[in-house]
């Protein structure tokens, strides 16, 4: 019983989220800074982890944001955990970037970058990111960062990016 | 009259840099960007048309301290949260001695548009249309709004933000405006380069 409720419950959910874009929580989106950013890789190693930087203002990376999205629905089962940040402005989360988040069907984890130290963000992240969006940064399984997608990509692009650093490691 | 020079030297460092960066094996790059610095190298002249097709040229900009060129757009709303700041910017120090110029880059937006685009916000500076992005790529601009400061030697000397916020209300740190006030005072600009975020400029 219990089972079959949280099921109709899901699907509930899931019902509201498809039909009622707005309603996916804000709260869920959580702001990060350049420290963050470090922590939550560390945090993720065993796994490949690929991070999409992008904005509601970018109309580039609103074109390839169902490319991750379908890039997360498949791999997630693999190994990849997808990330996505954005970088609006606090001011936009709620009327830009939620309910943009929604209509996506995004369900990976989602953050806001942290008002201020953007230079500082972008370069701990790559030096050679000039901070022009979409930018995409995946990471092996140790961590490291294993290669900088500068511009648009594609669910073909991050596929073959990704598959190599889950081969099992040669050494 | 200024002339800058063609010099071998700033093709040599945007070549080696660029074939450094597509020998790296971490870093793939669009292929119209090359993340070489110009800094503190001699810019080469160049000529574009204004919205209304008159030709302006670098060499016959007449600042008598030197040339702002800001990389810009009529759509990105990056760049248009800083309308009201470049006009400030260039109203303050066209008065003190640089000229000011936009360079619009992106392949979408045509002169009509900036036209109505710049009148719209009041702006008092010109305005280039950088067609097929020559400029842009010479530069290797990325973004909008992205600055760069030419002293009257022809020397880049600041490149990058005009500052680092959107928000007007939020500004620690007016990088532009310093790197002007120290090529007056005759002194080092203290940061030469400052990275945002922006649009990427829509290459052809």
């Amino acid at each position: 019983m219990i089972a079959v409720a949280a099921l109709l419950a899901a699907a509930a959910a899931m019902t509201t989220a498809a039909s009622s874009p707005k309603t996916a929580p804000s709260s869920q989106v959580e702001t990060l800074d350049t420290q963050g950013y470090a922590h939550l890789i560390n945090s993720l190693r065993g796994q490949v982890v690929v991070v999409n930087m992008w904005a509601t203002w970018c109309g580039p990376c609103r074109d390839e944001f169902p490319e991750l999205v379908s890039f997360d629905r498949e791999m997630t089962d693999r190994g990849v955990t997808v990330i996505s940040v954005s970088m609006d402005m606090a001011s936009a989360l709620e009327i830009e970037v939620v309910p943009f988040l929604a209509k996506q069907h995004a369900t990976f984890r989602t953050f806001i970058k942290a008002p201020h130290g953007d230079e500082q963000f972008i370069n701990a992240i790559d030096p050679e990111w000039t901070g022009a969006l979409p930018a995409t940064f995946v990471y092996d399984t140790r961590g490291r960062l294993a290669r900088s997608i500068i511009g648009p990509t594609t669910l073909a692009k991050l596929k073959t990016t990704v598959t190599p650093l889950l081969a099992p490691a040669a050494n | 009259m200024r002339m800058f020079k063609h010099t071998r030297t700033a093709y040599a460092a945007i070549l080696l840099a660029g074939a450094v960066l597509a020998l790296g094996p971490t870093v793939t790059l669009a292929s119209s960007q090359q993340p070489a610095t110009l800094m503190g190298q001699t810019i080469p002249d160049f000529t574009l048309p204004d919205f209304d097709g008159t030709q302006h040229s670098l060499a016959n900009a007449t600042g008598q301290h030197g040339t702002v060129l800001i990389f810009v757009s009529t759509r990105c709303p990056v760049s248009n949260d800083y309308n009201e700041r470049m006009v400030a910017l260039a109203e303050e120090y066209q008065a003190k001695g640089f000229e000011f110029f936009g360079i619009n880059a992106n392949k979408e937006e045509d002169p009509a548009s900036m036209k109505n685009h710049a009148r719209s916000n009041n702006w008092n500076f010109t305005v280039l249309k950088d067609e097929n992005n020559v400029i842009a790529d010479r530069f290797n601009a990325s973004v909008t709004p992205e600055a760069f400061v030419i002293d009257t030697h022809g020397i880049l000397r600041y490149h990058g933000r005009i500052d680092d916020s959107r928000d007007d209300s939020d500004i620690s740190s007016e990088d532009l405006r310093d790197a002007l006030d120290a090529i007056i005072a005759g002194r080092q600009v203290a940061k030469k380069e400052a990275k945002a975020f922006g649009c990427s400029i829509k290459r052809r």
